[in-house]
């Protein structure tokens, strides 16, 4: 679990701690441009840099630097709970003058206050008293091997790279896919992809989606992949009509943006519930679903904190909002583009009445 | 909120946002059936409640035998609350409605319990499952007994029934 995020010098994130402790699951509230979109960026610069390109360029530009001070060290601090173990990474980045990219200035990993390794710009010294040279252009996170026995850095490396941090955008899900991927794009957008992974590591996972689908789509008869192309598979949907025993089957691209929400979803909590706790930060789920469905829907991913996952969801939306208890509620402030987002909790917060009418007086967020 | 209305149903009207957020910590246990639970908008006060219930969920109750009402109210340390609310039900539905709160309110027993309203949610329903009753016999929820036998009997095959 997640217990503990800081940022400095990050877009409108200045000296930002987020306190996750003892909350699983979590809503961020605040207004338009409050920052709420950019704490998903920050998680996703630790997943970045375990994703692929471990390169500062591809996670960092020179305009993500707070107001373009590219004289003050960015940095990102994540603290975690991983089997019993307190993990600390942190990795600090900079942009001399005359550099087109910026560089590592400070990196280090500690696992219950023992340094794995830590790292002054090039400089890397393992735990063991070796060091060694690297491009100041790349993370070391990604490139270290441990020695024979030991997995910190693989435990920490596979909850950033499994992480998922979505906004989903509904029409780049088609239900078309070449290969198999265990890496959930941000917009969803190989979705299917992501679902063939699961179900072929985990069929057991099919009986949960499957359960969690007919609760939302009652009709629904099962889901199948068809091959389509010289290498590729299209998730198909079929239905039922129980009285008359007549089917229908339809691309999943078909669906309704919402039912591919609903999807997504599923397959969220089937992973947390037979791979393993999973880390969720998820934009607006509400958005594309019809108003009946939102409550049930946020209930549900809030359950996966049953199974040990972690949940944390932004939203404007007055149901999603109301499945939050002010204690798991966070809001996000800013005074002006100029000025840092504040973080605190809905609980400090005192109000009258019925929350929303509150937020809606513009209230509580002021 | 949508449930199933063609299986049994549970139909919630909390007086206020405490009443909501204890409310959901139930709903987040991890047996409760919460698709089968619409919670409503915070009322906003126990005459609110009850006005709410006689103006849109009476007529519901009367249309629909799967529906069921379960109001949550602050007792307010009132003697005659509980015969105040019951009033309002006419008595060939009484079955189907049911009066729960805080002989106080929820704020007074979350600073007793030294919980949040979620996790004394989840606590309720723990007891719930395992028919062990220990907290709702807290001095700020005893005088609940009656109504959570009759709940006990009727809405807990709603709540935990694939459990």
């Amino acid at each position: 679990m997640i217990e503990r995020l800081y940022v400095n010098n990050f877009r409108c994130l200045e000296n930002f701690s987020l306190d996750l402790g003892g909350r699983a699951s979590t809503l961020v509230i605040g207004k338009n441009g409050s920052g709420k979109s950019t704490l998903r960026q920050a998680f996703g610069v630790f997943q970045n840099i375990c994703r692929g390109s471990s390169r500062v360029r591809d996670s960092i530009a020179g305009s993500d630097f707070t107001q373009q001070r590219k004289h003050i060290p960015m940095r990102f601090e994540v603290e975690l709970t991983l089997v019993n173990k307190r993990f600390k990474y942190a990795i600090s980045f900079e942009m001399p003058e005359n550099f087109h990219e910026a560089r590592v200035a400070e990196e280090s990993l500690t696992v219950d206050e023992n340094v794995i390794f830590s790292r002054q710009q090039a400089l890397v010294n393992l735990a063991g008293g070796s060091s060694f040279r690297l491009d100041w252009h790349v993370a070391a996170l990604p490139v270290i091997n441990e020695r024979p026995g030991e997995n910190s850095i693989q435990q920490i490396k596979a909850l950033f790279t499994s992480m998922i941090l979505i906004a989903p955008i509904p029409a780049n899900m088609s239900g078309y896919s070449e290969e198999e991927s265990v890496e959930l794009q941000h917009d969803a957008g190989n979705f299917s992809s992501w679902l063939n992974a699961l179900l072929s590591r985990h069929p057991a996972a099919y009986s949960v989606l499957y359960t969690y689908l007919k609760s939302v789509i009652p009709d629904l008869a099962s889901f199948e992949n068809r091959p389509r192309g010289e290498k590729g598979k299209q998730l198909l949907v079929k239905f039922e009509h129980e009285e008359s025993n007549r089917f229908l089957s339809i691309d999943f691209k078909q669906l309704s943006d919402g039912e591919k929400c609903f999807f997504l979803s599923a397959l969220i909590v089937a992973s947390n519930k037979v791979s393993g706790p999973i880390f969720c930060m998820w934009d607006e789920p509400d958005n594309h679903l019809s108003l009946p469905e939102v409550g049930h829907f946020i209930t549900q991913l809030r359950k996966m904190t049953n199974q040990n996952g972690q949940l944390i969801a932004t939203s404007h939306h007055p149901e999603t909002i109301r499945r939050f208890s002010d204690e798991s509620t966070l809001v996000f402030t800013r005074k002006s583009h100029l000025e840092p987002t504040v973080v605190r909790t809905l609980a400090d917060f005192p109000y009258c009445g019925d929350l929303i009418e509150a937020l809606v007086r513009d209230e509580v967020i002021g | 909120m949508s449930v199933n209305k063609h299986k049994p149903h549970v139909l919630l009207i909390p007086e206020d946002d405490a009443n909501r957020q204890l409310a959901n910590g139930f709903l987040l246990h991890y047996a409760v059936d919460a698709r089968n639970v619409a919670i409503r908008t915070p009322a906003g006060g126990w005459r609110k409640v009850l006005e709410v219930f006689e103006s849109e969920y009476l007529p519901l109750l009367r249309k629909n035998p799967n529906a069921h009402v379960v109001m949550l109210i602050d007792f307010d340390e009132v003697a005659d609350r509980m015969a105040q609310c019951v009033q309002v039900i006419p008595d060939d539905l009484r079955f189907l409605v049911f009066i729960l709160g805080a002989k106080d309110e929820p704020e007074t027993l979350k600073g007793e319990l030294k919980m949040a309203f979620e996790e004394i949610g989840r606590a309720l329903a723990q007891d719930c499952l395992k028919d062990d009753f220990d907290l709702w016999r807290h001095p700020h929820l005893i005088h609940n007994n009656a109504e959570l036998q009759r709940l006990v009997d009727v809405i807990k095959p709603i709540l935990f029934q694939s459990n």
